[in-house]
């Protein structure tokens, strides 16, 4: 059973609509739409020494974050960094296309993304965003770097920013409350259960950090990529340079967020 | 001579016949009697100037004159010929008459004895010896004072409005007395309250504390235009009183004047925020939304943190752009790096620390004054000068280093990100012509190699 995050259950203070975060989860979808239905089906294939491969493939080793073209300053190299953040695997659910990995990142950024973008305003959370995404970006490219197979993989996914603002988060806000929502396999069980966002978050930091050590020690390699989580969430500690200042000198001065 | 038992007419009567015969004391003893019990008694009032010994007194009498009873034309013509005759007069209460030293041994001995009543609680006790010093000398203060507090205790508080008003007749200009007499005739019923309460501007000794008493009992009874303008009043004779300013705030906040009410609270926490005030002010401010404290908004340490998250973006475009290598950076990427903090910087004084001191005092507009409410309900709110806000860039400057610093950033951009510019040409062009790029050949052939 997996406890689904839907929604941070204290109303935000001053805005109502987070733009930003709606603006990402926009992009996210689109981008998926178009690399993982449009490409794989209607993508006119490429042709290779080894056969045709799918332009939706392609995509992945074109814009996803291959730490081989980053080290060796290829493609798009550095820009892939980014790119990467807005690109998701595909999948099928009864014939429907629905990626469980598109789905999970951006339930996730809603429901950590819109108190946070409303501590640092818009545009300094996008900045926050990129920051947070190109920290994890680097450290996948470093770690995975490393080993030569994996430098080949491009790593695509929007996870290591948005660990950067869970680790936000759980600085700014860990006496908040988290409204989950039980799944048992891929089935959500209707049933709310408020957890505290300390709880939580910490229960999520503990489960990733044993496979990024894993990886790190070059002792197993995994389809998800563990080191980029870890180092987004600890991106979080930079929140303190782009939050709002106001809202900094509450925090300063203890009062309530 | 027995005086309290002698009518105001009388004692007016035996103050002329005095005065006929060139005895100045016994006539102002007399007539000063006969103003205390009937203080809108104006031959008596017009008389005991003639008594006077001194152009001061003369003009302290004409003064109490106008104060209780300034709409008789007699009155008017004296005041009004005095002046003419003596503009640079300054007024002087009348000096104490000498007591023979038999007397005044008499009395100091019955005051003791009433304040030590008092002191033990026997009230009837003390009113009735303070009432045998003031059938001697009705104009007694400490005795009234003593007398009042004892008529309180009793509940006689009719009793207490009176002595109280002979009190003040009798010169005392004490401002808790005014006060006093002004709750006690709202008690009461009788009288004009808030004669004395705005008797209280003239008054020399007149504190903060007392205005924050007036407009205190200003706002119980509804009056919410002179509760303010009491206040106004204090803040004008202290404007560092942080009682009086967060007494404003609450009153404006109430009156639904977030603007003003904000304007008075931050000026409590520019005081200072250790004392009691000054927390509680703070703590308002806190939950209205969004409060950012004056030495934050002024600060350059403050701007630098944003400028330093925009440093970090560039640093990582650069090291990503250098293949994850510090000496991959090359110049242009340094230069990028240079570039975008100075970028960010104008970026960060543009858009949210247009207040740093370093800027705004000399390229700065002054705080923004606040407006008049619209709602003529509201007319008589004074204007608030915002000048003790700090100053701030204007629109026009903060458009230009805007402007400035997103061009910069552009360029730093362009720089960091020199050689994945380069290479990402290569790429967009294969793929445009439905090729695959060369470099994932290359990737394909190590992966099988690999395998």
């Amino acid at each position: 059973m997996f406890p689904l995050p839907i929604a941070d259950t204290t109303r935000v203070r001053y805005r109502t609509v987070p733009w930003i975060t709606l603006t990402l989860i926009a992009i996210n979808v689109a981008v998926w739409f178009h690399t993982e239905v449009y490409l794989l089906n209607y993508g006119a294939p490429f042709g290779t020494p080894f056969g045709l491969m799918s332009a939706q493939r392609v995509s992945h080793l074109v814009y996803g974050n291959v730490p081989f073209a980053v080290q060796e300053q290829q493609g798009l190299a550095a820009f892939s960094a980014i790119t990467s953040m807005f690109m998701h695997a595909p999948g099928y659910m009864i014939c429907i296309p629905f990626s469980w990995h598109l789905f999970g990142n951006m339930i996730f950024l809603f429901a950590f993304g819109r108190r946070l973008e409303d501590a640092c305003g818009p545009w300094r959370f996008l900045l926050f965003y990129l920051v947070a995404g190109l920290i994890a970006g680097a450290a996948s490219v470093v770690i995975r770097g490393g080993t030569p197979f994996d430098r080949l993989i491009p790593g695509i996914g929007a996870s290591g920013a948005i660990a950067g603002v869970m680790g936000a988060f759980l600085i700014l806000f860990p006496g908040t409350r988290i409204t989950t929502i039980p799944l048992i396999g891929i089935i959500p069980i209707p049933i709310r259960f408020r957890i505290p966002a300390v709880l939580y978050l910490v229960w999520w930091l503990a489960q990733q950090v044993l496979p990024a050590m894993e990886t790190i020690q070059g002792e197993a390699s995994y389809t998800t990529d563990f080191v980029a989580h870890l180092a987004g969430f600890f991106a979080g500690l930079l929140i303190f340079l782009f939050v709002r200042k106001d809202l900094l000198y509450r925090y300063m001065t203890g009062a309530k967020l | 001579m027995a005086l309290a038992q002698e009518s105001p007419q009388a004692l007016y009567r035996a103050g002329r016949r005095a005065l006929k015969q060139g005895d100045r004391a016994d006539a102002r003893r007399n007539l000063a009697a006969a103003v205390h019990r009937d203080p809108h008694f104006v031959d008596a009032w017009i008389a005991l100037v003639r008594a006077c010994d001194t152009h001061a007194e003369q003009l302290y009498c004409l003064e109490k004159m106008q104060r209780f009873n300034g709409t008789d034309p007699r009155i008017q013509e004296a005041y009004r010929r005095f002046k003419a005759r003596h503009p640079a007069v300054e007024p002087a209460r009348l000096a104490e008459l000498p007591k023979s030293r038999r007397k005044q041994a008499r009395f100091d001995a019955l005051l003791q004895q009433a304040d030590d009543r008092l002191a033990a609680g026997d009230d009837r006790g003390a009113v009735r010896l303070y009432g045998q010093i003031l059938q001697q000398e009705p104009t007694h203060q400490a005795a009234l004072a003593g007398g009042l507090r004892a008529l309180s205790h009793l509940r006689r508080l009719d009793d207490a409005r009176r002595w109280a008003e002979r009190s003040i007749y009798a010169g005392n200009e004490d401002p808790s007395a005014y006060i006093s007499l002004a709750e006690l005739r709202l008690h009461t019923g009788e009288g004009d309250p808030w004669a004395p309460i705005q008797a209280l501007h003239d008054l020399p000794a007149v504190r903060t504390t007392h205005l924050l008493r007036a407009s205190r009992l200003y706002g119980q009874h509804g009056y919410a235009k002179e509760s303010l303008e009491m206040l106004h009043a204090a803040e004008n004779l202290d404007p560092q009183d942080q009682a009086v300013l967060m007494q404003l705030a609450e009153i404006y906040r109430e009156m639904r004047h977030p603007a003003r009410a904000l304007h008075y609270l931050q000026r409590v926490t520019d005081q200072s925020t250790r004392t009691e005030i000054g927390q509680a002010a703070e703590e308002v401010l806190l939950e209205v939304k969004p409060h950012i404290p004056r030495y934050i908004q002024v600060s350059m340490r403050f701007a630098l943190r944003e400028v330093l998250g925009i440093f970090i973006l560039f640093v990582l475009l650069a090291l990503l752009d250098g293949g994850m290598r510090l000496d991959g950076l090359g110049a242009p990427g340094l230069i990028g790096v240079g570039l975008s903090v100075i970028g960010g910087y104008l970026l960060v004084t543009a858009t949210s620390s247009p207040a740093q001191r370093i800027f705004a005092r000399w390229l700065g507009d002054p705080g923004v004054q606040l407006r008049q409410p619209d709602n003529p309900r509201d007319s008589y709110l004074p204007a608030i000068a915002a000048d003790d806000a700090p100053p701030q860039l204007s629109f026009e400057v903060r458009t230009v280093l805007g402007t400035l610093g997103a061009v910069l950033l552009v360029i730093a951009a362009i720089l960091v990100l020199h050689n994945s510019l380069s290479a990402m040409q290569e790429t967009l062009v294969a793929l445009n012509n439905s090729r695959l790029p060369p470099y994932i050949d290359n990737w394909l052939d190590q992966w099988a190699n690999h395998r």
